[in-house]
Formats: C-alpha cells, structure tokens, sequence
C-alpha cells in the first residue's frame, strides 16, 4: 500500500508542477504516408528541421518544406500513422539529452536508453545540427591520440583533434582496429562514442560485450541504430554521436568518435531522398551527399585553450567493394578527412593482421602528433618498409641477389612480422618503442622469421615482470635516453633465441 | 487538352485565391451545439472569431471546451487534451 501511496503522491507533486499554457500549435493533417516519410498539408509556419508530434505520439522531423505541403521523416513506427490522421508541430528542433551520466550507455539516436538500465536524467539538451567551431577557435594537432596498434602509432600516427578514415572491403578488421583503440584509451582520459549505423544487432551486442570484458564501458558511450531501426534513426545516428562528443568536448575533455560506418549512413540518406523525390545524381545519391558527411566531420577539431581546450578525434569507417578506393563516397571521405588507415583483403589473406596497406595509408597530421621518443625510434621504419615492398618481387631469386638487398629483404620481412598484432591486445608507448627498436637496430636480423613470435611474446612477458620501472618510465615522462637504451637491450640480448 | 493562356493565369489566380481562404479559415470545434449568447461570448475572449465566414461545427469526443483553428494553427482548449496531456506526465513518472 505504501508504495502505490508514494506514487500517488509523484502524480500529484507533477501534475502541480504542470501550469497549463494556452498556446497556438501548428497543425497539420497527413496526405501520404510512404516508407518512413510522410507528407503533410498545413503546418504552414513551421522552421525546417522542427519536431511534429502524430497522433499515436510518434515523432517526426521536417526535411522537406513546400508551397504547400510539408516533408517529415518519422522517428519511430510509422506503420500506425493513417492519411488524414493530425499532427502538431512541437516547436522545438531537434536535439539529444546529454549528462555524465551517459558514459557506460547504449542510446539510440534520440538519446532513449537501449540498456535497460533506466531513462537518463539530463538538465542539458545539445541540438543534433550544430555548427563547426570557426577557424579563430580552434589549435593546430599536437598531441597524440595512443590507438595501441603499433603499424599505425609508428607509422600512421593520429593526434587528438584529427579525423583519420579506415576504409576496406568487408571483412579486413576495421571494426577490430577501432574498438582496440577505444579499449586502448582506458588510462588515457579519453571519452569514446561508438556510434553503430546500420549494423547487425548480433554484432552491436557482440562489440558490447567485448567492451564490457576489457572494461572499456567505463569510459564509452554506444549510439545505436541498427539495420532493422528506422532509416531517421540511422540518419541522425551519427549526429546524435557528434552532439553528445560536443558536450564532453565543450567541459574540456578529449573525445574519441567512431562512425561505424558511414557507407550505410548514406544509404539511409539516399533512401529518404529518394523518397521524397529529390533529384537523384551519381549513383542515385542526392546531391549534397558530400555535405551529408563533411558537416559532421568538420565538427570534430581541437579547441584553442581559450574556450576550454578540449578535441574531438573523429574515425569513419567506410567500407569499400572490391577494393575500390576511387568509388564516390569513399573519394568524397578521404577528401574530407585528414589521412586514411587503408585495409587490404591481399594482406588480410596472407595473414598480415592488421591488414594495413603501408604504401596507401596516410596521416596528414603526422610526425607532429607523435611523442618524440617514438619519431626517433619509428623514423627509419617507413623507408625501410617501402624499399622492401619495392623488392619484394625479386625475394624469389634470393640466393642470386647481391648482400645489401637480401639484407634489405630480410630486414623488411621481419619488420612487417613485427608489425603484426593480435586483436584485443593494445600495445603501450613503451612496449612499442621496445619491439620495434629492436627491430630497427638489427637484433632480430639472425633470427628465423617463424621463431619472431615466440620472442616477441617471450620479450613483452619478460619486459613486464622485472622491466615494470624501465616500462613506466618510458611511459609516464616519455623519455628514451641512452640509460634507457642499456636496459632494453640488456632485455633483448636474454630473450634472444641461442644459434 | 490546351488551354488559353489568359484563361490559364485567371484560373491560376483563382485557385491561389481559394487557397488563400481556405488558410484563413476559422473553425471552432465545441462539445455541444453552441446558441448565440455562447458564441458571443467566444468572440469577445477571441478576436480573431470576428470575421465572418467562421465554422462552428460539434464533435462530442472532445468531451467539453472548445478547439479553435485559425489557418493551420491549433489552440487546443478541450477536456480531452487536458485529459492527454495528463496522461502523459503520469506516464513519464517512474
């Protein structure tokens, strides 16, 4: 009895809070209903991107504004919605709830939680279209955001405030790459938005749970609109992701965003458009198709220290059939962002994983954003591995070649076998710094290329349980001196495997 | 089938026209069918009901007040709103 007496008593402390108004909604009756789209008469003096309510308490967002009639993409079930049924305009613009409290959560892209761990309570509402921060506003890429992946901190390093693109065919490890990096960003005070568009449920849930094992929920936030969700809700996905990484970006802190993946966002987008019968361009994609992505990837920069000093480091995913880079929206995207992580099926294939295709990867950022220790350790990597790949045509003649370009070969096969990493496992600043200077100085040259493995882990392992200090001093004050040169190699020569 | 031009503009201007008043329509919807004194007693509350050519028609759902529609706003004064909108705080109360 009790309980039913307390929430008779929320009722009435709410419905006193509720001071009725009398207002003018706009209103409107519904003309056609089409596949997610409803064209509506009236609503004369509604603003474009408004909220209307219908009458089963669906909501809807206006796209399309004619003479007289008005476009809205519903958010929600549209199957209910009958011709001739009413809609009110809600007068406000469509915008997410956000709070701390949403770090740990699985959202859609209204911010309505998928968890089942109860509703969010926020004070503060971000609007899905927002405008990018201006040029006086922002700092030029300086710090480094650690992905845990040594191909790419060595080679293709990303800084805070950049958008670096993984683009592949289906099944190369895109996904792979950008949950080992959210998993990575545990000790880096690094918030991560995983925004999922268009996937399967099975494998949201399967990232999820991974997330949960390796402990990263305590630091992510998952947008979900699956394949099955309305084709809005997949649209807005990645704007809802954005608006909620503005929050945390605007209180100062560094954000990591991962569109996952941006290919089906402009299928949704083509279906509305088509829908409504916009004309249809290349592809059949509508025309501001570029627009589409490159408003939302402008939003992700690094803040001058003046207006709080925070970053929004941006990863799409763009997936890409049979290998066609030159296809439109993945030009459309590598044009947009700056640098691409290019996955190859070949490499994926012959066991080179991640499948990172050096030659076509690219960060334009840079060395800037990578620690110093790490420039000077990884500087040689890049020329040693593309003068191997130019050989690597003629590793079939080896006993006729001549000693320095066997030497070459050799060096660069064990690099690239160096490279490789299992998924899962991120690689710390120093444990990089560690392998691959060994490599880099020539101690694994004498070692057969099926034993690298085995003294690679036996070297981590070993590096973990006396070398903790060498370890943490590389990591924490980012030095890499002589001294420090001794200790490692103190390590590598007892690891080594004997002749 | 052709058209003659000018018939066409005359044609044109005229839907435009009718158009025009159907968006400055005014109706009001009430519970009960409403007698003189009620409806002048709406118009002095409202002013916009001046004009003539105003559509009083009677929907029992509502249950009691009125829903008044000028063009394609909505003011909604009816029980049954009142009632929705109650229903939906309580439904948001956990």
């Amino acid at each position: 009895m009790k309980l039913i007496d307390e929430y008779l008593k929320e009722i009435e402390k709410e419905l006193k809070k509720q001071k009725s108004k009398i207002k003018a909604e706009e209103f409107g009756l519904v003309a056609e209903v089409k596949d997610g789209v409803v064209i509506l008469e009236g609503l004369d003096n509604v603003t474009f991107g408004e909220l209307v309510e219908f009458e089963s308490k669906v909501t809807g967002y206006v796209v399309d504004l004619s003479e007289d009639q008005v476009g809205v993409v519903v958010l929600g079930n549209y199957l209910n919605i009958r011709a001739g049924s009413k809609a009110t305009a809600l007068g406000i613009s469509l915008s997410i709830p956000v709070a701390e409290s949403l770090i740990g959560r699985v959202v859609d892209s209204l911010g309505n939680p998928l968890d089942g761990k109860g509703k969010i309570k926020s004070d503060k509402r971000y609007p899905l279209e927002n405008i990018a921060p201006g040029v006086v506003r922002r700092k030029s890429v300086t710090v480094p955001l650690q992905t845990g992946i040594k191909a790419i901190d060595s080679l293709i390093p990303i800084g805070r405030g950049q958008r670096e693109l993984i683009i592949g065919d289906r099944g190369t490890g895109k996904t792979t790459i950008a949950i080992d990096t959210i998993i990575n960003q545990k000790s880096e005070n690094v918030i991560c938005v995983y925004c999922a568009v268009g996937q399967k449920n099975s494998k949201v849930a399967t990232t999820v749970d991974t997330l949960q094992k390796k402990g990263a929920m305590g630091h992510t936030i998952v947008v979900h609109a699956g394949s099955s969700d309305s084709v809005a809700m997949q649209y807005l996905a990645p704007y809802a992701a954005a608006s909620i990484a503005e929050y945390f970006m605007d209180k100062g802190r560094d954000v990591l965003v991962i569109f996952d993946d941006l290919t089906k966002h402009a299928w949704a987008y083509r279906q509305i458009s088509l829908i409504l019968r916009r004309p249809a361009g290349r592809e059949a994609y509508p025309g501001d198709v570029f627009y589409l992505h490159s408003r939302l990837l402008e939003r992700a920069c690094r803040l001058d220290d003046k207006y709080g000093g925070g970053s929004i480091t941006a990863l799409p995913i763009i997936e890409t059939l049979e290998g066609d880079l030159s296809s439109y929206i993945p030009t459309n995207v590598i044009s947009i962002t700056d640098g691409q992580i290019v996955l190859d099926i070949d490499l994926f294939n012959t066991g080179i994983k991640p499948a990172i295709n050096i030659g076509l990867s690219v960060s334009r950022v840079g060395g800037n954003a990578q620690t110093k220790i790490m420039k000077s350790v990884a500087g040689k990597l890049k020329l040693d591995l593309a003068q191997y790949r130019e050989l690597a045509a003629f590793s079939q003649f080896e006993s006729e070649l001549d000693e320095d370009t066997r030497k070459l070969l050799n060096r660069g096969a064990k690099v690239t076998q160096i490279l490789k990493q299992k998924k899962g496992e991120p690689y710390s600043l120093a444990q990089q710094i560690a392998i691959i200077w060994t490599a880099s100085k020539g101690y694994l040259d004498e070692v057969p290329i099926k034993n690298l493995e085995e003294f690679e882990n036996k070297l981590m392992s070993d590096l973990k349980n006396r070398g903790k200090k060498l370890l943490s001093k590389i990591n924490k004050e980012k030095v890499f001196t002589n001294k420090e040169e001794k200790e490692l190699e103190e390590f590598v020569k007892v690891n080594l495997p004997n002749k | 089938m052709k058209i003659d031009p000018i018939v066409k503009k005359e044609l044109k201007f005229r839907l435009n026209e009718a158009l025009e008043q159907k968006k400055r329509q005014v109706t009001v919807i009430s519970a009960y069918l409403l007698n003189k004194s009620d409806q002048s007693e709406l118009i002095k509350k409202i002013p916009e009901l001046k004009e003539a050519g105003v559509i009083y028609s009677v929907d029992r759902s509502i249950i009691a007040g009125y829903v008044i529609k000028i063009g394609s706003k909505i003011i909604d004064l009816s029980l049954l709103g009142q009632l929705q909108s109650f229903q939906n705080i309580i439904y948001e109360i956990d």
